[in-house]
């Protein structure tokens, strides 16, 4: 957990973003909610910047002497309360003039962010506060990508197991991905419009690539708005990390790559059809739930 | 043959757009696109018959001509080949997997 914490401190990126997001939105006087506070550095940064009270929400007990020690060591322990529990479940006053929670994942919403931030928009937040982040997006690039599928070294044959694990989307260093086309926004989701019950929409998106054999998957990453002008990219540079949506190879040459994309993690699914200049083109489709498919016949097929 | 069963196979499904299939190794599995969350349940594993039926649903093609291609294919008999196409077919509409694309009279056979 410590661990963890030490990796965020660390990620000079991501720090001076939520640092100017906040400085965009914390005025003096200001009452600021932190969800999912972590070590407090975002609790104790609100009440530095002039916040006249802070209220920090963590649920894990390790977490809540830290946030403490570190309010006290800024000189703000007067202005930052501890409150241990669930974001998700915590029950405040609508008092507060900014909500800020980084809760978002390597995939943007697995750690609930929509949620969280939908019950404290409706019931924390006063009316014309500021939410940081105030809006997540997806951005997607076709990729080269040195991921092996199956077994390497080739100690055995193991195309079963690739076939199954190319339906896995996995989350690489972006050093290991090249970008083969600029990256396109898939969606933008509004935190002070998003509710839980959406789904998130279907992505569509049309890339022009100079050879498709070089296309190894698609690679998505988060752009986060966290104020008017300050925006945090996962694509490099922090300890975020892209994911890689694997894709079979494609034809050789140049081409158009029309992608389309369900990002909703019950029904992850991505399809591609591409377009070879030459005439050649392929499509296939791919999903986790294709993988369970198979495995599920398995087991099946032994009882 | 009832003549339940000689109406239905002059009948032509055509497959849902808010299914997607695939084919991995021997297996051929349909999964559901919802428009809210999971259903396990609902995904199909089809059997090598299965999936070229499945494949052979294209709206145009009615019931005898799919059981047609089937007996041509796999060397089957007929009444046994229609019996499975109607229960395929039965269990495709039971998730929503094809659509009636109309009926039509019933061609050979």
């Amino acid at each position: 957990m410590l661990a963890y914490q030490q990796k965020l401190l660390g990620d000079t990126r991501r720090n001076r973003a939520f640092h100017r997001g906040l400085a965009a939105r914390v005025r003096p006087g200001a009452s600021v909610l932190d969800l999912g506070a972590g070590s407090g550095v975002w609790a104790v940064a609100a009440a530095r910047l002039g916040a006249r009270r802070v209220v920090a929400v963590e649920r894990e007990a390790v977490l809540v002497p830290v946030i403490e020690a570190l309010a006290r060591e800024a000189g703000v322990a007067d202005r930052v309360e501890v409150v241990r529990g669930d974001a998700r479940r915590v029950r405040l006053r609508r008092e507060f003039d900014v909500v800020v929670g980084e809760l978002v994942g390597n995939d943007a919403f697995e750690e609930g962010l929509v949620p969280i931030f939908e019950r404290a928009r409706t019931r924390f937040l006063r009316p014309g506060g500021a939410l940081v982040p105030e809006w997540v997006s997806l951005v997607a690039a076709p990729v080269r990508a040195p991921l092996r599928l199956g077994l390497t070294p080739r100690l055995l044959p193991a195309a079963s197991v690739a076939e199954l694990t190319a339906h896995i989307p996995r989350n690489l260093d972006a050093r290991e991905l090249h970008p083969l086309a600029p990256g396109q926004e898939l969606f933008r989701i509004d935190l002070h419009r998003a509710r839980a019950l959406d789904p998130l929409p279907t992505a569509r998106a049309r890339f022009r690539v100079r050879d498709g054999a070089q296309v190894g998957g698609i690679a998505v990453w988060v752009v986060m708005g966290l104020a008017p002008r300050v925006r945090l990219s996962t694509r490099s540079g922090t300890h975020w990390l892209p994911t890689l949506l694997p894709l079979e190879p494609q034809p050789r040459g140049p081409g158009v790559l029309d992608v389309e994309i369900d990002w909703n993690s019950a029904r992850r699914r991505w399809s591609t059809r591409f377009s070879g200049a030459s005439g050649r083109g392929s499509s296939a489709s791919y999903s986790p739930l294709f993988a369970w498919g198979v495995v599920r016949a398995a087991l099946v097929g032994r009882r | 043959m009832s003549r339940s069963a000689e109406t239905r196979l002059g009948e032509s499904w055509t497959r849902s757009p808010r299914m997607v299939g695939r084919r991995i190794g021997s297996e051929y599995v349909l999964v559901p696109l919802a428009d809210r969350g999971a259903d396990l349940d609902s995904i199909l594993n089809l059997n090598t018959v299965a999936a070229f039926v499945w494949e052979q649903l294209d709206g145009a093609r009615s019931g005898s001509d799919v059981v047609a291609a089937v007996v041509e294919r796999f060397e089957v008999e007929r009444p046994r080949a229609e019996r499975d196409y109607l229960e395929l077919i039965d269990t495709l509409v039971s998730v929503g997997a094809v659509h009636p694309a109309g009926r039509r009279a019933r061609g050979r056979g």
